[in-house]
Protein backbone atom coordinates (compact mmCIF):
# COMPACT_ATOMS: atom_id res chain seq x y z
CA UNK A 1 0.00 0.00 0.00
CA UNK A 2 1.29 3.62 -0.62
CA UNK A 3 2.95 5.20 2.60
CA UNK A 4 3.44 9.10 1.74
CA UNK A 5 5.60 9.30 5.39
CA UNK A 6 8.46 6.48 3.37
CA UNK A 7 8.21 8.49 0.18
CA UNK A 8 9.00 11.00 1.67
CA UNK A 9 11.60 10.01 3.78
CA UNK A 10 12.84 8.31 0.35
CA UNK A 11 13.49 11.22 -1.60
CA UNK A 12 15.39 12.99 1.57
CA UNK A 13 17.57 9.76 2.22
CA UNK A 14 18.68 9.96 -1.40
CA UNK A 15 19.21 13.51 -1.76
CA UNK A 16 21.10 13.03 1.54
CA UNK A 17 23.36 10.49 0.35
CA UNK A 18 23.99 11.72 -2.93
CA UNK A 19 25.08 14.95 -1.41
CA UNK A 20 26.98 13.88 0.90
CA UNK A 21 29.23 11.61 -0.91
CA UNK A 22 29.74 14.54 -3.20
CA UNK A 23 30.63 16.89 -0.54
CA UNK A 24 32.92 14.05 0.71
CA UNK A 25 34.51 12.74 -2.53
CA UNK A 26 34.51 15.48 -4.77
CA UNK A 27 36.20 17.53 -1.97
CA UNK A 28 39.57 15.29 -2.44
CA UNK A 29 39.01 15.86 -6.65
CA UNK A 30 38.26 19.07 -6.70
CA UNK A 31 41.65 20.49 -7.82
CA UNK A 32 41.88 16.91 -10.25
CA UNK A 33 39.61 18.88 -13.10
CA UNK A 34 36.61 18.58 -14.65
CA UNK A 35 36.16 15.29 -15.51
CA UNK A 36 36.95 13.82 -12.56
CA UNK A 37 34.60 15.77 -10.74
CA UNK A 38 32.09 14.35 -13.35
CA UNK A 39 32.91 11.19 -12.10
CA UNK A 40 31.85 12.10 -8.42
CA UNK A 41 28.53 13.28 -9.81
CA UNK A 42 28.08 9.78 -11.65
CA UNK A 43 28.87 7.59 -8.38
CA UNK A 44 27.40 10.59 -6.40
CA UNK A 45 24.06 9.66 -8.23
CA UNK A 46 24.63 6.09 -8.06
CA UNK A 47 25.11 6.21 -3.96
CA UNK A 48 21.98 8.37 -3.66
CA UNK A 49 19.87 5.89 -5.13
CA UNK A 50 21.13 2.56 -3.87
CA UNK A 51 20.42 4.85 -0.63
CA UNK A 52 16.65 5.46 -1.75
CA UNK A 53 16.18 2.13 -2.99
CA UNK A 54 17.23 0.31 0.44
CA UNK A 55 15.25 2.86 2.21
CA UNK A 56 12.18 1.05 0.14
CA UNK A 57 13.04 -2.70 0.80
CA UNK A 58 13.61 -2.53 -3.18
CA UNK A 59 15.66 -5.66 -3.76
CA UNK A 60 16.56 -6.60 -7.16
CA UNK A 61 16.84 -10.72 -8.06
CA UNK A 62 19.66 -11.79 -9.85
CA UNK A 63 19.38 -13.45 -12.24
CA UNK A 64 16.92 -10.29 -13.21
CA UNK A 65 13.97 -11.68 -14.39
CA UNK A 66 11.45 -8.47 -14.31
CA UNK A 67 11.84 -5.21 -15.87
CA UNK A 68 13.00 -3.74 -12.69
CA UNK A 69 15.23 -6.06 -12.33
CA UNK A 70 16.67 -5.67 -15.25
CA UNK A 71 16.93 -1.98 -15.16
CA UNK A 72 18.62 -1.73 -11.75
CA UNK A 73 21.06 -4.37 -12.69
CA UNK A 74 21.79 -4.28 -16.10
CA UNK A 75 20.78 -0.86 -17.72
CA UNK A 76 21.78 1.25 -14.86
CA UNK A 77 25.18 0.14 -14.47
CA UNK A 78 25.24 -0.18 -18.55
CA UNK A 79 24.87 3.72 -18.03
CA UNK A 80 27.02 4.70 -15.29
CA UNK A 81 29.68 2.59 -17.20
CA UNK A 82 29.25 4.57 -20.10
CA UNK A 83 29.41 7.86 -18.35
CA UNK A 84 32.25 7.30 -16.28
CA UNK A 85 34.43 6.41 -19.36
CA UNK A 86 33.43 9.15 -21.72
CA UNK A 87 34.59 11.12 -18.88
CA UNK A 88 37.86 10.27 -18.63
CA UNK A 89 40.58 12.78 -20.26
CA UNK A 90 41.06 13.10 -24.02
CA UNK A 91 38.06 11.06 -24.91
CA UNK A 92 36.97 12.22 -28.32
CA UNK A 93 33.49 13.12 -28.70
CA UNK A 94 32.77 10.59 -31.30
CA UNK A 95 33.87 8.20 -29.27
CA UNK A 96 31.71 9.68 -26.79
CA UNK A 97 28.67 9.55 -28.42
CA UNK A 98 29.45 6.37 -30.51
CA UNK A 99 29.06 4.40 -26.80
CA UNK A 100 26.11 6.49 -25.17
CA UNK A 101 24.33 5.49 -29.24
CA UNK A 102 24.88 1.98 -28.38
CA UNK A 103 23.80 2.18 -24.63
CA UNK A 104 20.59 4.07 -25.64
CA UNK A 105 20.23 1.48 -28.60
CA UNK A 106 20.11 -1.63 -25.98
CA UNK A 107 17.88 -0.22 -23.23
CA UNK A 108 14.71 -0.50 -24.43
CA UNK A 109 15.67 -4.38 -25.99
CA UNK A 110 17.03 -5.29 -22.77
CA UNK A 111 13.93 -4.20 -20.70
CA UNK A 112 11.89 -6.01 -22.50
CA UNK A 113 13.74 -8.86 -22.70
CA UNK A 114 11.62 -12.13 -21.69
CA UNK A 115 8.56 -10.83 -21.78
CA UNK A 116 5.53 -11.23 -24.01
CA UNK A 117 6.23 -8.97 -26.87
CA UNK A 118 8.99 -10.83 -27.45
CA UNK A 119 8.29 -13.54 -27.11
CA UNK A 120 6.97 -14.59 -31.15
CA UNK A 121 3.17 -16.34 -29.38
CA UNK A 122 0.06 -14.67 -30.15
CA UNK A 123 0.02 -10.64 -28.87
CA UNK A 124 3.82 -10.47 -29.62
CA UNK A 125 5.27 -8.56 -31.67
CA UNK A 126 6.57 -8.93 -35.35
CA UNK A 127 10.08 -8.47 -36.18
CA UNK A 128 8.87 -5.28 -37.71
CA UNK A 129 6.90 -3.95 -35.00
CA UNK A 130 9.57 -4.55 -32.95
CA UNK A 131 12.00 -2.97 -35.13
CA UNK A 132 10.21 0.31 -35.10
CA UNK A 133 9.18 0.64 -31.81
CA UNK A 134 12.91 0.03 -30.39
CA UNK A 135 14.19 2.44 -33.37
CA UNK A 136 11.94 4.94 -32.15
CA UNK A 137 12.74 4.32 -28.29
CA UNK A 138 16.11 4.60 -29.48
CA UNK A 139 15.84 7.81 -31.00
CA UNK A 140 14.03 9.22 -28.50
CA UNK A 141 16.29 8.72 -25.65
CA UNK A 142 19.64 10.25 -27.91
CA UNK A 143 17.66 12.90 -29.06
CA UNK A 144 16.46 14.09 -25.08
CA UNK A 145 19.92 12.84 -23.93
CA UNK A 146 21.80 14.96 -26.68
CA UNK A 147 19.46 17.93 -26.00
CA UNK A 148 19.82 18.13 -22.43
CA UNK A 149 23.33 17.60 -22.35
CA UNK A 150 23.76 20.76 -25.14
CA UNK A 151 21.53 22.56 -22.85
CA UNK A 152 24.11 22.12 -19.67
CA UNK A 153 26.90 23.30 -22.11
CA UNK A 154 25.46 26.52 -22.82
CA UNK A 155 23.80 27.25 -19.36
CA UNK A 156 25.96 24.92 -16.88
CA UNK A 157 23.02 25.66 -14.63
CA UNK A 158 21.36 23.14 -12.03
CA UNK A 159 17.76 23.51 -12.97
CA UNK A 160 18.64 21.13 -15.91
CA UNK A 161 19.34 18.45 -13.43
CA UNK A 162 16.69 20.30 -11.07
CA UNK A 163 14.09 19.58 -14.32
CA UNK A 164 15.18 15.78 -14.66
CA UNK A 165 14.68 15.58 -10.80
CA UNK A 166 11.34 17.35 -11.28
CA UNK A 167 10.08 14.73 -14.32
CA UNK A 168 11.38 11.54 -12.37
CA UNK A 169 9.10 12.66 -9.71
CA UNK A 170 5.88 13.29 -11.47
CA UNK A 171 6.40 10.08 -13.53
CA UNK A 172 6.99 8.19 -10.40
CA UNK A 173 3.86 9.60 -9.36
CA UNK A 174 2.37 9.02 -12.42
CA UNK A 175 3.59 5.30 -12.81
CA UNK A 176 1.79 4.76 -9.03
CA UNK A 177 -1.34 6.24 -9.98
CA UNK A 178 -1.66 3.76 -12.82
CA UNK A 179 -1.31 0.84 -10.51
CA UNK A 180 2.35 0.23 -10.72
CA UNK A 181 3.33 1.26 -6.72
CA UNK A 182 6.80 -0.40 -7.24
CA UNK A 183 7.71 1.48 -10.63
CA UNK A 184 6.96 4.88 -9.37
CA UNK A 185 9.11 4.14 -6.31
CA UNK A 186 12.04 3.56 -7.46
CA UNK A 187 11.24 6.89 -9.49
CA UNK A 188 11.86 9.01 -6.23
CA UNK A 189 14.45 7.55 -5.04
CA UNK A 190 15.98 9.01 -8.46
CA UNK A 191 14.19 12.30 -8.41
CA UNK A 192 15.83 12.19 -4.58
CA UNK A 193 19.47 11.22 -5.96
CA UNK A 194 19.52 13.63 -8.82
CA UNK A 195 18.04 16.61 -6.11
CA UNK A 196 21.10 16.07 -3.67
CA UNK A 197 23.71 15.01 -6.30
CA UNK A 198 23.00 18.03 -8.67
CA UNK A 199 23.02 20.61 -4.87
CA UNK A 200 26.34 18.61 -3.88
CA UNK A 201 28.11 19.33 -7.01
CA UNK A 202 27.02 23.11 -7.34
CA UNK A 203 29.00 23.48 -3.86
CA UNK A 204 32.15 21.81 -4.69
CA UNK A 205 32.68 22.61 -8.19
CA UNK A 206 31.77 24.82 -11.19
CA UNK A 207 28.47 23.73 -12.67
CA UNK A 208 30.47 22.11 -16.08
CA UNK A 209 30.77 19.37 -14.50
CA UNK A 210 27.10 18.00 -14.58
CA UNK A 211 27.34 15.64 -18.08
CA UNK A 212 27.26 12.34 -16.39
CA UNK A 213 25.26 13.45 -13.57
CA UNK A 214 22.94 14.05 -16.71
CA UNK A 215 22.98 11.34 -18.69
CA UNK A 216 22.55 8.88 -15.93
CA UNK A 217 19.34 10.66 -15.20
CA UNK A 218 18.04 10.62 -18.38
CA UNK A 219 18.64 6.85 -18.76
CA UNK A 220 17.42 5.77 -15.45
CA UNK A 221 14.16 8.53 -15.98
CA UNK A 222 13.99 6.30 -19.53
CA UNK A 223 14.14 3.18 -18.19
CA UNK A 224 11.33 3.95 -15.52
CA UNK A 225 8.62 5.16 -17.82
CA UNK A 226 9.49 2.27 -20.83
CA UNK A 227 9.02 -0.15 -18.19
CA UNK A 228 5.87 1.82 -16.34
CA UNK A 229 3.99 1.58 -19.85
CA UNK A 230 5.24 -1.63 -21.25
CA UNK A 231 4.38 -3.63 -18.22
CA UNK A 232 2.27 -1.51 -15.96
CA UNK A 233 -0.82 0.24 -16.92
CA UNK A 234 1.17 4.02 -17.60
CA UNK A 235 -0.09 5.25 -21.09
CA UNK A 236 2.46 6.44 -23.95
CA UNK A 237 0.64 9.75 -24.00
CA UNK A 238 1.57 10.50 -20.32
CA UNK A 239 4.89 8.47 -20.77
CA UNK A 240 6.31 11.16 -23.41
CA UNK A 241 4.88 13.80 -22.10
CA UNK A 242 7.24 13.43 -18.80
CA UNK A 243 10.01 12.27 -20.87
CA UNK A 244 10.38 14.78 -22.86
CA UNK A 245 9.09 17.73 -20.37
CA UNK A 246 12.85 18.60 -19.41
CA UNK A 247 13.30 20.27 -23.29
CA UNK A 248 10.79 23.09 -22.71
CA UNK A 249 13.62 24.16 -20.93
CA UNK A 250 15.32 24.76 -23.70
CA UNK A 251 12.94 27.83 -24.35
CA UNK A 252 14.79 29.80 -21.96
CA UNK A 253 17.61 29.79 -24.62
CA UNK A 254 15.74 32.47 -26.93
CA UNK A 255 17.72 36.04 -27.08
CA UNK A 256 14.88 37.85 -25.00
CA UNK A 257 15.17 35.59 -22.32
CA UNK A 258 18.45 34.93 -22.22
CA UNK A 259 19.50 38.62 -21.57
CA UNK A 260 17.60 37.97 -18.54
CA UNK A 261 18.86 37.57 -14.64
CA UNK A 262 19.94 33.68 -14.33
CA UNK A 263 17.69 33.72 -11.60
CA UNK A 264 14.95 34.49 -13.54
CA UNK A 265 16.14 32.73 -15.97
CA UNK A 266 16.52 29.42 -13.47
CA UNK A 267 12.79 29.67 -12.35
CA UNK A 268 11.17 30.51 -16.16
CA UNK A 269 13.25 27.14 -16.77
CA UNK A 270 11.50 25.21 -14.21
CA UNK A 271 7.80 26.71 -14.90
CA UNK A 272 8.43 25.44 -18.12
CA UNK A 273 9.00 22.06 -17.39
CA UNK A 274 6.73 22.25 -14.64
CA UNK A 275 3.44 22.79 -16.26
CA UNK A 276 3.13 19.76 -18.73
CA UNK A 277 4.52 17.45 -15.62
CA UNK A 278 1.49 18.96 -13.73
CA UNK A 279 -0.86 18.25 -16.56
CA UNK A 280 0.37 14.72 -16.03
CA UNK A 281 -0.35 14.47 -12.43
CA UNK A 282 -3.63 15.98 -12.51
CA UNK A 283 -4.63 13.42 -15.65
CA UNK A 284 -3.25 10.64 -13.98
CA UNK A 285 -5.18 11.64 -10.59
CA UNK A 286 -8.78 12.05 -12.59
CA UNK A 287 -8.44 8.28 -14.47
CA UNK A 288 -7.32 6.66 -11.00
CA UNK A 289 -10.33 8.36 -9.08
CA UNK A 290 -12.64 7.00 -12.01
CA UNK A 291 -10.89 3.50 -12.48
CA UNK A 292 -10.22 2.69 -9.13
CA UNK A 293 -13.59 4.07 -7.25
CA UNK A 294 -15.01 -0.16 -7.83
CA UNK A 295 -11.90 -1.12 -5.22
CA UNK A 296 -13.13 1.50 -3.04
CA UNK A 297 -16.15 -0.19 -1.22
CA UNK A 298 -19.75 -2.17 -2.70
CA UNK A 299 -21.16 1.20 -3.00
CA UNK A 300 -18.44 3.19 -4.33
CA UNK A 301 -16.59 5.84 -3.03
CA UNK A 302 -15.61 4.90 1.18
CA UNK A 303 -17.51 7.20 3.32
CA UNK A 304 -21.11 7.08 1.01
CA UNK A 305 -23.68 8.07 2.94
CA UNK A 306 -26.04 5.27 2.54
CA UNK A 307 -30.03 5.27 3.05
CA UNK A 308 -31.96 2.45 4.39
CA UNK A 309 -34.86 1.92 6.50
CA UNK A 310 -33.18 2.00 9.89
CA UNK A 311 -31.99 5.56 8.85
CA UNK A 312 -29.25 6.97 7.14
CA UNK A 313 -25.25 5.59 7.70
CA UNK A 314 -21.92 6.25 6.34
CA UNK A 315 -20.28 3.29 4.54
CA UNK A 316 -16.79 2.31 6.50
CA UNK A 317 -13.19 3.16 4.25
CA UNK A 318 -12.61 -0.09 2.30
CA UNK A 319 -9.47 -1.23 0.19
CA UNK A 320 -8.02 -3.93 -1.96
CA UNK B 1 5.63 -77.32 -42.87
CA UNK B 2 7.58 -77.55 -39.23
CA UNK B 3 9.70 -73.77 -39.63
CA UNK B 4 6.13 -72.51 -41.31
CA UNK B 5 4.30 -73.67 -37.65
CA UNK B 6 7.30 -72.08 -35.62
CA UNK B 7 7.04 -68.86 -37.60
CA UNK B 8 3.55 -68.78 -37.07
CA UNK B 9 3.26 -69.26 -33.16
CA UNK B 10 6.46 -66.96 -33.20
CA UNK B 11 4.30 -64.36 -34.73
CA UNK B 12 1.14 -64.77 -32.22
CA UNK B 13 3.32 -64.69 -29.17
CA UNK B 14 4.94 -61.51 -30.40
CA UNK B 15 1.06 -59.91 -31.52
CA UNK B 16 -0.32 -60.89 -28.26
CA UNK B 17 2.88 -59.08 -26.33
CA UNK B 18 1.84 -56.19 -28.46
CA UNK B 19 -1.73 -56.34 -28.12
CA UNK B 20 -1.33 -56.55 -23.93
CA UNK B 21 1.68 -54.04 -23.41
CA UNK B 22 -1.61 -51.68 -25.42
CA UNK B 23 -4.07 -52.49 -23.46
CA UNK B 24 -2.14 -51.54 -20.11
CA UNK B 25 -0.42 -48.44 -21.77
CA UNK B 26 -1.51 -45.31 -20.21
CA UNK B 27 -4.93 -43.09 -21.66
CA UNK B 28 -4.32 -39.50 -22.29
CA UNK B 29 -6.44 -36.83 -22.06
CA UNK B 30 -7.03 -33.41 -23.04
CA UNK B 31 -8.05 -30.83 -20.15
CA UNK B 32 -12.13 -30.10 -20.83
CA UNK B 33 -12.29 -26.02 -20.31
CA UNK B 34 -15.94 -25.89 -20.15
CA UNK B 35 -16.18 -28.45 -17.93
CA UNK B 36 -13.24 -27.52 -15.52
CA UNK B 37 -12.26 -24.58 -13.45
CA UNK B 38 -9.27 -23.61 -11.76
CA UNK B 39 -9.63 -20.50 -8.75
CA UNK B 40 -8.88 -19.33 -6.08
CA UNK B 41 -9.48 -17.57 -2.85
CA UNK B 42 -7.00 -15.26 -0.57
CA UNK B 43 -7.91 -13.53 2.80
CA UNK B 44 -8.74 -9.57 2.22
CA UNK B 45 -7.55 -8.18 6.07
CA UNK B 46 -7.55 -11.54 7.35
CA UNK B 47 -11.61 -10.41 7.64
CA UNK B 48 -12.88 -12.46 4.70
CA UNK B 49 -11.60 -13.73 1.72
CA UNK B 50 -11.22 -12.20 -2.21
CA UNK B 51 -12.17 -15.33 -4.64
CA UNK B 52 -10.96 -15.27 -8.18
CA UNK B 53 -10.42 -17.65 -10.77
CA UNK B 54 -8.71 -17.98 -14.10
CA UNK B 55 -10.88 -18.28 -17.37
CA UNK B 56 -7.95 -19.86 -19.76
CA UNK B 57 -6.49 -23.15 -18.91
CA UNK B 58 -5.24 -25.69 -21.02
CA UNK B 59 -3.94 -28.96 -19.97
CA UNK B 60 -2.96 -32.49 -20.28
CA UNK B 61 -2.86 -35.55 -18.39
CA UNK B 62 -1.98 -39.54 -18.64
CA UNK B 63 -3.71 -42.36 -16.28
CA UNK B 64 -1.95 -45.70 -16.40
CA UNK B 65 -4.36 -47.63 -14.02
CA UNK B 66 -2.08 -50.73 -13.42
CA UNK B 67 1.14 -48.31 -13.11
CA UNK B 68 0.57 -45.70 -11.48
CA UNK B 69 3.67 -44.26 -11.25
CA UNK B 70 3.95 -43.92 -15.59
CA UNK B 71 0.98 -41.11 -15.18
CA UNK B 72 1.76 -37.20 -15.52
CA UNK B 73 -0.63 -34.17 -15.47
CA UNK B 74 0.37 -31.18 -17.04
CA UNK B 75 -1.40 -27.98 -16.64
CA UNK B 76 -0.79 -24.22 -18.38
CA UNK B 77 -3.05 -21.22 -16.93
CA UNK B 78 -2.85 -18.06 -18.40
CA UNK B 79 -2.00 -15.80 -15.81
CA UNK B 80 -3.81 -13.10 -17.86
CA UNK B 81 -7.35 -14.62 -17.71
CA UNK B 82 -7.29 -14.18 -14.04
CA UNK B 83 -10.70 -12.60 -13.20
CA UNK B 84 -12.03 -11.70 -9.33
CA UNK B 85 -15.24 -9.88 -10.80
CA UNK B 86 -13.59 -6.62 -10.86
CA UNK B 87 -12.63 -4.95 -13.71
CA UNK B 88 -10.61 -2.62 -11.95
CA UNK B 89 -8.98 -5.04 -9.37
CA UNK B 90 -7.93 -7.79 -12.22
CA UNK B 91 -6.18 -4.69 -14.13
CA UNK B 92 -4.54 -4.37 -10.75
CA UNK B 93 -3.56 -7.90 -10.56
CA UNK B 94 -1.97 -8.14 -14.04
CA UNK B 95 0.57 -5.43 -13.32
CA UNK B 96 4.43 -5.72 -11.93
CA UNK B 97 3.20 -5.87 -7.66
CA UNK B 98 1.48 -8.94 -8.37
CA UNK B 99 1.07 -11.39 -11.59
CA UNK B 100 3.05 -9.12 -14.14
CA UNK B 101 1.34 -10.93 -16.83
CA UNK B 102 3.52 -9.18 -19.82
CA UNK B 103 6.61 -10.69 -18.03
CA UNK B 104 5.18 -14.28 -16.88
CA UNK B 105 2.23 -15.20 -18.79
CA UNK B 106 1.79 -18.08 -17.79
CA UNK B 107 1.53 -20.24 -14.73
CA UNK B 108 2.64 -24.04 -15.03
CA UNK B 109 2.62 -27.31 -13.40
CA UNK B 110 4.33 -30.14 -14.51
CA UNK B 111 4.31 -33.78 -12.46
CA UNK B 112 7.06 -35.31 -11.99
CA UNK B 113 5.96 -38.35 -9.65
CA UNK B 114 2.72 -39.86 -9.29
CA UNK B 115 1.50 -42.34 -7.27
CA UNK B 116 -2.23 -44.17 -6.12
CA UNK B 117 -3.43 -43.18 -2.79
CA UNK B 118 -6.69 -44.07 -1.37
CA UNK B 119 -9.43 -42.23 -3.82
CA UNK B 120 -7.09 -40.64 -6.22
CA UNK B 121 -3.40 -40.09 -6.51
CA UNK B 122 -0.32 -38.08 -5.06
CA UNK B 123 1.09 -36.15 -7.78
CA UNK B 124 4.69 -34.15 -6.88
CA UNK B 125 5.83 -31.77 -9.83
CA UNK B 126 7.25 -28.21 -10.91
CA UNK B 127 4.88 -25.58 -9.99
CA UNK B 128 6.18 -22.27 -12.11
CA UNK B 129 4.78 -18.97 -11.33
CA UNK B 130 6.35 -15.41 -11.02
CA UNK B 131 9.13 -16.66 -12.62
CA UNK B 132 10.44 -19.26 -9.73
CA UNK B 133 9.71 -23.00 -9.98
CA UNK B 134 9.13 -24.76 -6.65
CA UNK B 135 8.13 -28.44 -5.95
CA UNK B 136 4.76 -29.00 -4.80
CA UNK B 137 2.91 -32.57 -3.94
CA UNK B 138 -0.75 -32.49 -4.43
CA UNK B 139 -3.66 -34.59 -3.67
CA UNK B 140 -5.96 -35.24 -6.71
CA UNK B 141 -9.80 -37.25 -5.67
CA UNK B 142 -11.22 -38.87 -8.61
CA UNK B 143 -10.50 -40.77 -11.74
CA UNK B 144 -13.55 -42.48 -12.17
CA UNK B 145 -13.98 -42.73 -16.14
CA UNK B 146 -17.40 -42.72 -17.91
CA UNK B 147 -18.53 -42.52 -21.44
CA UNK B 148 -20.85 -39.53 -21.81
CA UNK B 149 -24.05 -39.51 -24.27
CA UNK B 150 -21.47 -38.99 -27.12
CA UNK B 151 -19.40 -41.29 -27.28
CA UNK B 152 -16.51 -39.57 -24.97
CA UNK B 153 -14.47 -41.20 -22.65
CA UNK B 154 -14.12 -38.86 -19.77
CA UNK B 155 -12.43 -38.75 -16.12
CA UNK B 156 -12.86 -36.04 -13.14
CA UNK B 157 -10.90 -35.04 -10.48
CA UNK B 158 -10.63 -32.61 -7.61
CA UNK B 159 -7.24 -30.47 -5.78
CA UNK B 160 -6.86 -28.45 -3.93
CA UNK B 161 -3.69 -26.73 -2.54
CA UNK B 162 -2.16 -23.58 -0.64
CA UNK B 163 0.70 -21.79 -1.74
CA UNK B 164 2.61 -18.80 -0.23
CA UNK B 165 3.42 -15.79 -2.97
CA UNK B 166 6.19 -14.65 -1.17
CA UNK B 167 7.38 -18.39 -1.94
CA UNK B 168 7.22 -16.89 -6.06
CA UNK B 169 8.98 -13.43 -5.53
CA UNK B 170 5.74 -11.51 -5.20
CA UNK B 171 6.41 -8.53 -3.95
CA UNK B 172 6.29 -8.60 -0.19
CA UNK B 173 5.10 -5.74 0.21
CA UNK B 174 2.06 -5.91 -2.18
CA UNK B 175 1.00 -9.24 -0.05
CA UNK B 176 -0.28 -6.53 2.49
CA UNK B 177 -4.19 -6.36 2.49
CA UNK B 178 -3.98 -9.52 0.54
CA UNK B 179 -3.30 -12.45 2.33
CA UNK B 180 0.29 -14.62 1.48
CA UNK B 181 -1.14 -17.93 1.30
CA UNK B 182 -3.43 -18.31 -1.71
CA UNK B 183 -5.99 -21.45 -1.65
CA UNK B 184 -5.46 -23.02 -5.07
CA UNK B 185 -9.05 -25.06 -6.25
CA UNK B 186 -9.22 -26.78 -9.24
CA UNK B 187 -11.69 -29.25 -10.66
CA UNK B 188 -10.92 -30.67 -13.60
CA UNK B 189 -12.46 -33.22 -16.48
CA UNK B 190 -10.19 -34.59 -19.14
CA UNK B 191 -11.39 -36.62 -22.50
CA UNK B 192 -10.20 -38.88 -25.03
CA UNK B 193 -11.54 -40.75 -27.95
Amino acid sequence: MPDPALYVQTLSVAAAAGAVFVLAAGGVWRAAGAKQTSAVGVLGLVVGMLAGCLMLGLHPRWPPASGMDRLLLIVLPAGILCELLTGLPRVSARWVWSVRFIVAALTGRILLHGSIYLSGSRGGWSLLHSAVVFAFGTALLVAVWGTMVWLLRRTAAITVPLSLAAASLSGGLAIMLAGYLRGGEASLALSGAIVGTALGLTVIATRENLPGLIGVSVIALFGLLWIGHFFGELTLEFALAVFTAPLLGCLTEFPALRKQHRWVIGAVRLLLVAIPLLAVLFLAKRTFDREMRPLLGANGMSGDTVKSGFGDYRTPGTHS
Amino acid sequence: MRPLFAYCVVTVVFMSNIAGNAAFAADEYTYDPVHSSVSFKARHLDISWIHGRFNEVEGKFALDRENPAKSWFELVIKADSVDTANKARDEHLRQPDYFDTKQFPTLEFKSTAVKAVAGGYEVTGDFKMHGVTKKVTINVQGGKEITDARMVKRVGFATEFKLKRSDFNFDPKAIGPIGDEAIIIIDFEGTRK
